[in-house]
């Protein structure tokens, strides 16, 4: 049988060092995310779920411990081919969308695509398909600004999935939004997630927890709970609050 | 009032918080100004200010002009007509410089002055410090021999002494009376060297004057009340076709012009001052467009309290004023430091300047320097503080007081303007560094100019004979074979010559001529050539080759057939195809006069200097037609440490003989060049300060570019993108930048360069050469400039960076 497994976080810690102070951000974390997987992590401020998503986006290191993705050890790789894997197999998604502001939509979805060195016909063929995908290909030549916080997000959901990536990881994608664009981006996850995308998401809102198919709860750094979709919305009935018909 | 004390006790205290900033832009700026106070200090002490004489603007100089000349001096005669007949002119006076002596003390000095007639005293308005002007009746042949010196004589070699005038003393052969001190700083003429003494002119000049077809006196008019140019250069234009008519032989086609003396004396430097007041006009742009960036700069980091100050009920006029103080308060202080700067540089400039600039020693910084640098402060504060107040002051304040993120990273359009004012400094400095790449390249393709002669290893003496000591022509004579044979018995001295004119003294002896057997020219067009007495020995001391025929030898003096040896444009010109040897030549006039037979043909050699081009040259033998003038000149090859022994050598025949000058070949070359070194390493100065000002834009906009642009750094880190994408993007960014600066600055080069022509030589304008190392340069310069900041933006931290706001 093959083997599914996407992530994988062996013992993995993150200490930050200061002049006098140690700060364990992320302590002995054991994570498999296999692919084809709708992860979501959770929990309080400060509790290290950018930390975790930015070691696993290749953002930062781990002080400790072994990081594998698709079967590759992270922790020997430099710069250079660390840069090589975000291009290539991971697609972010940024709470503050971070589209750059002096490029059209169609320049910025095609960034990453720049940087594999395609070639224009191919980015065109993948930046207007990713375009389609999020609904957004009518606004090509529009620049960030020109666009509201919901579609601005789009974008940027366009521009991770343009290269194909092996996972995306969002943090807080819903964050800057209001609740009704907050909603339909998390519709737009769902639709890639049954397309068969990889994702992990960072979200404190208990109301998008559910639309993964697991969810990791974080306190002080380490995994205190981990819960499968049954079971989130056992919790979210307990907690009062209604499904939307999107989530449904 | 109150407000604009407010602001600007505000702005010092502003100003003194920022310091690192406040030290650059004061730093930049007093370069700037400091550069263009230095400059202004000449071009208003040489080309603005009025010469010192009364009413001076009605001053002119008069020229003759006829068929071979077109600006050239008078005659005795016909300055005598034309005095007596001019009607538009209340004075007209004549002034001739010469050299003499002053025997008194141990040592003679060799003193300039100027022969002049007695009306130049009531033209020019100036009354003498002691005693009085001398008189008409003393400008005049037999009278007691008068003379008057100047104010700086007087100190220097009479101690001030006023009993000195009265006095007789030695100038020259004869004893003289002193009967004036002219005040301090009177300069007459306006010359390179100062006269330090006048006589009268007219006191050896009989009726005649040395003929009507000799031109050597230089004259100066003074038109009377309410007569326009027009009508002075009518009136004069009256006389001249009169006196063509009158004496048709000399004056053939005689016309007389004026232009206004100033204008005549600044004529030689006025293009060189204003490419330099451009020159240091664009440096001074350059540094504002540096200031005004970093203005930028700060009031990107001064948004908010600008902000709410607007919100508290700044008007936008009242912002702009504020931020105008500062700016203006930061370009006075600047001004003040360059002030400083600029009496080093007037002191510097004017030790450096060459001879031919006139009116040096009155380069200072007064008065009208001093409102220059004020009025030019203040300008500079405003036009490099004006944009980014303007722009600091258009806030958005609701956006401006809201704290938090924003969905993309802020444009680049906010940096239009930082980015026009880049591109606007490196297109300023192509148009310099195209300048002073002109220069040089002018500078060495002169310098690289063949003269002709050998210039290394000799050293030469100058001197006149002492008609006192040796008064006879045979003595003269005698004195120059003993001379050379003194000079040859020099240990190391491999051979000996002299001529009364070295080359490349920038002045020449011009005669007519015509050749034996040809039909005569017409009266007025015969041809002319450059006339110099040899002694034997000088072709081969001075290394300039003789192709054909033979050397002067000493057997060519008084006794033998009168030789001639010409040069070999002299040949290709007026005997083209013909053998030259044993041609005939009738020089005209002095005492080169008669037939000469031609026995020898040189190579040709710069006469005048190595700019213009050799020209068709006679040299007759010093043996033949004596002069008293001679610069004896001997080749060794430690010729640089003779100077002594060529001063003992000539000693020996006349132990009183004043020696002009004793100077190295390869010294009399060099100074040849000194006004293109001087005005090449000014522009070139200006211009690496240019260069070093615009590489200092380029690193601030870059550098504030990466720091505005670490966020999307960051973004483009995290979606791949690889150390060398950033450097290329970071490198790119300013490539462009100067890429377009490249091209504007070519297109005003290659428009105002034009400007520069009178100073090339043997390039143009627009020479590629020039044009594309300059793009080189700068492409360099920008990629120099803007690896640091692209460099740290590759170590940008993605996570750091994606969080930055």
């Amino acid at each position: 049988m093959a083997d599914t497994t996407l992530i994988k976080l062996d013992s993995m810690s993150k200490i930050f060092y200061t002049d006098e102070l140690e700060t364990h951000a992320l302590t002995n974390i054991h994570l498999e995310v296999r692919k084809g997987e709708y992860v979501s992590i959770g929990g309080p401020s400060g509790c290290g779920k950018s930390t975790l998503l930015s070691i696993l986006g290749l953002l930062d290191t781990p002080t400790s411990g072994s990081y594998k993705l698709n079967g590759e050890a992270i922790e020997s790789l430099g710069a250079a081919d660390r840069a090589r894997i975000r291009n290539r197999e991971i697609g972010f998604i940024f709470q503050s969308f971070n589209l750059i502001g002096d490029l059209t939509v169609y320049e910025n979805v095609e960034l990453p695509l720049t940087y594999r060195r395609l070639a224009a016909p191919e980015r065109k063929r993948r930046v207007d398909a990713a375009l389609e995908r999020v609904g957004m290909a009518h606004r090509l030549r529009h620049y960030p600004a020109q666009l509201s916080g919901g579609q601005q997000q789009r974008i940027a959901v366009a521009r991770a999935l343009a290269g194909s990536p092996a996972i995306l990881l969002a943090d807080e994608p819903t964050g800057n939004l209001d609740s009704r664009n907050g909603e339909q981006v998390m519709d737009l996850l769902r639709e890639l997630h049954r397309g068969g995308a990889t994702i992990c998401m960072v979200t404190h809102d208990p109301r998008f927890t559910r639309y993964a198919d697991r969810s990791i709860h974080l306190f002080d750094g380490r995994i205190v709970e981990e819960t499968h979709e049954r079971d989130a919305e056992r919790k979210l009935h307990e907690s009062g609050f209604a499904l939307t018909g999107a989530a449904s | 009032m109150t407000d604009l004390i407010h602001d600007l006790r505000y702005a010092l205290r502003a100003l003194g918080k920022a310091k690192s900033f406040t030290a650059i832009a004061i730093l930049t700026l007093a370069f700037a100004l400091g550069a263009n106070t230095a400059i202004f200090s000449v071009i208003s002490a040489i080309l603005l200010q009025p010469l010192p004489y009364a009413q001076s603007e009605e001053l002119m100089w008069i020229t003759g002009a006829n068929t071979r000349w077109s600006d050239g001096p008078f005659s005795w005669p016909n300055y005598t007509d034309m005095k007596k007949q001019s009607k538009a002119f209340a004075q007209i006076a004549g002034y001739s410089s010469i050299s003499a002596f002053l025997y008194q003390g141990a040592e003679p000095e060799r003193l300039r002055g100027s022969a002049v007639t007695a009306d130049v005293w009531p033209m020019l308005g100036v009354k003498p410090h002691l005693g009085r002007p001398f008189t008409a009746k003393e400008d005049s042949p037999g009278q007691p021999l008068v003379v008057m010196i100047s104010y700086e004589l007087w100190q220097r070699r009479f101690n001030g002494n006023p009993a000195v005038v009265g006095s007789q003393q030695r100038f020259g052969i004869n004893p003289r009376t002193i009967v004036g001190v002219m005040p301090r700083n009177f300069e007459f003429p306006i010359d390179a060297q100062k006269a330090e003494f006048w006589m009268p002119l007219g006191e050896d000049m009989d009726s005649d004057g040395s003929g009507r077809g000799a031109i050597w006196m230089n004259v100066v008019g003074r038109t009377r009340d309410g007569v326009s140019r027009e009508a002075a250069a009518t009136d004069l234009k009256t006389i001249a076709a009169r006196l063509s008519k009158q004496y048709p032989d000399s004056n053939t086609s005689l016309t007389f012009n004026i232009e206004p003396l100033h204008d005549v004396m600044v004529r030689e430097v006025r293009p060189a001052l204003i490419v330099l007041m451009c020159a240091v006009g664009v440096v001074l742009l350059i540094g504002c467009a540096n200031v005004a960036n970093l203005l930028l700069a700060r009031a990107a980091v001064r948004h908010k309290e600008i902000s709410i100050r607007s919100a508290i009920g700044a008007t936008r006029g009242r912002i702009v004023f504020q931020l105008l103080v500062e700016s203006v308060l930061l370009s006075v202080i600047a001004g003040a430091v360059g002030l400083l700067l600029a009496t080093w540089g007037v002191d510097l400039l004017v030790a450096l300047a060459p001879a031919e600039i006139p009116r040096v020693d009155t380069i200072a910084i007064d008065r009208t320097v001093l409102l220059f640098t004020l009025v030019l402060s203040v300008l500079t504060g405003i036009i490099f503080g004006l944009a980014p107040a303007l722009s600091a002051s258009k806030t958005n304040l609701v956006e401006a007081l809201k704290e938090g993120s924003r969905g993309s990273t802020e444009g680049r359009r906010r940096n239009r303007v930082r980015n026009v004012l880049v591109m606007g400094e490196v297109a300023l400095s192509v148009f310099l560094l195209v300048g002073a790449g002109l220069l040089l390249r002018s500078f060495l393709r002169l310098s690289g100019v063949n003269p002709g002669f050998d210039y290394r290893n000799a050293i030469s003496i100058d001197l006149a004979i002492r008609q006192s000591a040796f008064p006879k022509d045979e003595e003269v004579a005698q004195y120059h074979r003993r001379a050379l044979a003194e000079l040859a018995a020099i240990p190391g001295v491999t051979s000996v010559g002299g001529a009364n004119h070295l080359p490349l003294g920038n002045n020449e002896s011009i005669f007519t001529f015509g050749i034996v057997g040809r039909p005569p020219y017409p009266q007025g067009q015969e041809p002319s050539a450059t006339h110099v007495q040899v002694t034997p020995g000088y072709f081969r001391t001075m290394g300039i080759p003789l192709p054909r025929g033979r050397d002067l030898s000493p057997d060519d003096n008084a006794k033998a057939p009168p030789a001639l040896v010409v040069s070999e444009s002299f040949v290709k010109q007026y005997l083209p195809g013909e053998n030259p040897i044993g041609k005939q030549v009738a020089i005209d006039g002095g005492s080169s006069g008669g037939i000469r037979t031609i026995v020898g043909v040189v190579r040709d050699i710069h006469f005048v200097s190595l700019v213009e081009a050799p020209k068709p040259t006679f040299y007759v033998p010093a043996l033949q037609v004596l002069t008293r003038r001679m610069q004896y000149t001997v080749r060794a090859p430690n010729a640089a440490t003779l100077g002594p022994s060529l001063r003992a050598a000539v000693r020996k025949l006349d132990r009183e003989q004043p020696i002009l000058e004793v100077r190295t070949l390869e010294q009399m070359r060099s100074e040849s060049l000194a006004g293109r070194k001087f005005m090449l390493v000014l522009i070139g100065a200006l211009a690496t300060l240019a260069l070093v000002l615009a590489a200092v834009g380029i690193y601030s906009i870059m550098s504030y570019t990466v720091t505005q642009r670490t966020s999307e750094i960051g973004i483009r880190m995290s979606l791949g993108a690889e150390a060398r994408d950033i450097f290329r993007l970071i490198v790119g960014q300013a490539v462009k930048l100067v890429g377009i600066g490249l091209v504007a600055g070519i297109i005003f080069a290659l428009a105002a360069t034009r400007i520069m022509s009178s100073l090339l030589y043997g390039i143009t304008a627009t020479d590629p050469a020039t044009f594309a190392s300059i793009c080189l340069l700068i492409g360099g310069v920008a990629v120099l400039a803007s690896y640091i900041p692209a460099s740290r933006a590759t170590r940008v931290d993605p996570l750091v960076a994606i969080r930055y706001d």
